[in-house]
């Protein structure tokens, strides 16, 4: 039970072509992002995606500091951005909690992208747990989680 | 504190992660928990309560023995609690695209 929980899945259609609505997702995610959700010990500053793989995804906060939110696994502007959400239980950042959030998008018109949005591999949050056990187990060993985890997330679906 | 925000607390602690995610394997009771965890058989039973509290765990009696499992009901919470974050995410990316692209509308 813990091992299946379904993936969250929505879209939305923009009236804006695929290239301005990958770029305001990514790049202009502050004026969208909801203004309360984050983790940090000031208001939202800025919310930044680092455009490139392996980028960081955070928020800088107005009393400068930064809370990280994961890391962009996927960067195919302008169709497809798949990026960690590695936020834990605790609302503090976790390395070894990974869970992924896909975002594709498709052309429906020379002004119209349908934006499709999946937050995956959510069973993490119940079990942080497996990596947890690996903790106890060898110190060392939620690197190789880690790996594994990079390998399925490069693959493309 | 939502629902959500309580399990999200609750599972905050590594140990009590731990915990849950030995339950996951099926359910447990309170001495082959402490068995397996560098944890006392009294700090197990304060975790489990956390669990049960908040409605990630549910136990039950049987025989001599009371057994602990996770309710699956309780991860469906924490799934709609970020259901709905993202629900008002993107429509609030839909608002922002028509900001930019028609500014004379308001």
């Amino acid at each position: 039970m813990i091992d299946t929980i379904e993936s969250i899945r929505r879209d939305i259609v923009v009236n804006v072509d695929q290239a301005r609505a990958f770029e305001l997702f990514t790049a202009d995610m502050t004026s969208w992002w909801p203004s309360a959700h984050h983790i940090g010990s000031a208001p939202i500053e800025q919310v930044v995606v680092e455009p490139r793989e392996g980028g960081r995804w955070y928020t800088r906060h107005q009393d400068g500091t930064e809370t990280s939110t994961g890391f962009v696994t996927v960067w195919d502007r302008p169709a497809r951005l798949v990026i960690t959400w590695q936020i834990g239980a605790d609302w503090k950042y976790h390395d070894d909690l990974v869970t992924s959030v896909e975002v594709r998008f498709v052309p429906e018109g020379p002004t119209r992208t349908r934006v499709e949005l999946e937050h995956r591999d959510l069973e993490a949050f119940g079990a942080g747990a497996k990596s947890m056990r690996a903790t106890f187990d060898d110190p060392g060993a939620w690197t190789s989680t880690l790996q594994a985890y990079a390998a399925v997330a490069g693959r493309s679906s | 504190m939502t629902n959500a925000a309580a399990m999200l607390t609750a599972l905050g602690d590594p140990m009590r992660q731990a915990i849950l995610d030995r339950l996951s394997d099926g359910p447990l009771a309170v001495g082959q928990i402490a068995d397996v965890l560098p944890v006392s058989r009294p700090a197990v039973s304060q975790h489990l309560k956390v669990l049960k509290d908040v409605g990630l765990v549910f136990d039950r009696q049987q025989g001599t023995r009371r057994l602990y499992q996770v309710d699956p009901d309780g991860l469906a919470v924490l799934r709609e609690h970020l259901d709905r974050f993202w629900e008002r995410s993107l429509a609030a990316f839909e608002q922002r695209t028509r900001e930019v692209e028609d500014p004379s509308d308001d």
